[in-house]
């Protein structure tokens, strides 16, 4: 498995616009900082929507209907986040594949978008009963809480990627090189 | 609007501000774009 | 063109705060670098919910002097934190900030920012906004979210430059 995404990874990395990206200041350098930047748009309205929902923003206001008027906007930026994400990744793809950090993250957004798709689901077939409550029922307060704690995981881990303290040409335990992927240097 | 809009202080104020920023935020990006074009230039032709 | 003087930033490195941002680079990172980028998704919420309710792009169904008046509460926690997530990151590579363009050039755009937030922006949004020219809230919520994007990416140019 590590061997074959490292091979995907060298094949990557062997394309002309990989080397372009990465050699290129100023276009890796903007799409990092768009990529970091989004967070305001797509995290940004995330936070809200989950803080709606554990009462602590706009208690007044329907709460699903904070969730589906601030949706676009976060999408749009989750949208940005991820091609300007594929972008970077695919600019240092042998590095990026042998993070331990980029695993974690990985992980941590699939459990994210696990988490939302129940959310939503969860929300909409009750919310006729509990919407203008100030607080959303302790079910859906566990999924924003949730959701508020594997971002900011997501933001953790994804800032860590550009420290090589685990990398594979460090001393690691033999579980954590294999945990990290580690095939080559 | 068909009356003409009269501005209270704070308005114009806010306005006054806002150009501000948006004029300076227009004068320091620009010339960020420009000092990048040239060092390509300088370095590629 | 510089704000505070080159012993000041020779003083913040050489300072407690400064010794463990530069010491441990866990800590650093984590306490330092991550919540800043946590409470930039905060502080860019706040913003962007408000000014996108300005400009009538979201909650059109909701009355903007609510939702100015709830995302404002939140602006005040997120700046707090990024600014004290700041202050330990900047100690630690005080020297290094003092010839660093991109970190005056945050400086100047985050002054601006606080300046027009707490002394135009909310006394204007304070009040009843069907009162307020629809074009000056246009305006205000344009000239906010620029001078937001900018000290968040003149901030990740500080590391680049």
């Amino acid at each position: 498995m590590n061997e074959l995404l490292y091979q995907f990874a060298e094949w990557l990395y062997a394309t002309p616009w990989s080397r372009a990206i990465e050699e290129s200041f100023y276009l890796y350098n903007w799409i990092e900082t768009t990529h970091v930047l989004t967070v305001m748009l797509s995290l940004g309205m995330l936070i809200f929507i989950d803080l709606r929902m554990l009462g602590w923003v706009m208690p007044q206001v329907s709460a699903v209907k904070i969730a589906q008027r601030l949706n676009t906007a976060m999408m749009i930026g989750f949208v940005i986040m991820f091609i300007t994400g594929i972008l970077l990744f695919y600019a240092k793809p042998t590095y990026t594949i042998q993070s331990i950090w980029f695993r974690i993250k990985m992980v941590l957004l699939l459990g994210a978008f696990v988490n939302a798709l129940l959310f939503h689901k969860r929300m909409m077939s009750s919310a006729g009963s509990w919407d203008m409550e100030p607080k959303a029922p302790a079910h859906l307060r566990l999924g924003a809480a949730l959701s508020l704690g594997l971002w900011a995981g997501v933001v953790t881990t994804g800032r860590l990627i550009a420290y090589d303290w685990f990398h594979c040409y460090r001393d690691l335990p033999a579980a954590m090189a294999w945990a990290a992927g580690c095939v080559a240097d | 609007m068909t009356e003409p809009a009269k501005l209270s202080t704070i308005e114009k104020i806010a306005v006054a501000s806002s150009v501000f920023i948006i004029g300076a935020g227009i004068v320091y990006w620009g010339l960020q774009v420009q000092n990048v074009m040239e060092l390509l230039e300088m370095a590629y032709g | 063109m510089e704000l505070l003087p080159l012993g000041f930033f020779e003083w913040a490195e050489s300072s407690f705060l400064g010794y463990i941002g530069k010491t441990y680079g866990g800590i650093y990172a984590t306490l330092g670098q991550s919540v800043h980028l946590i409470s930039l998704a905060v502080l860019g919420g706040a913003v962007l919910v408000s000014d996108f309710r300005l400009l009538g792009w979201v909650l059109r169904d909701v009355p903007s002097e609510v939702v100015a008046e709830q995302a404002h509460k939140w602006f005040k926690i997120a700046l707090f934190t990024i600014i004290a997530s700041g202050v330990f990151m900047a100690a630690a590579i005080a020297i290094k900030l003092y010839y660093n363009s991109a970190y005056w050039a945050k400086m100047y755009a985050l002054i601006a920012g606080v300046l027009f937030v707490f002394l135009v922006r909310r006394p204007l949004l304070r009040g009843d906004h069907s009162q307020i020219n629809p074009w000056v809230l246009k305006l205000v919520a344009v000239a906010s979210i620029l001078v937001w994007v900018s000290v968040a990416a003149t901030g990740r140019w500080i590391g680049f430059s």
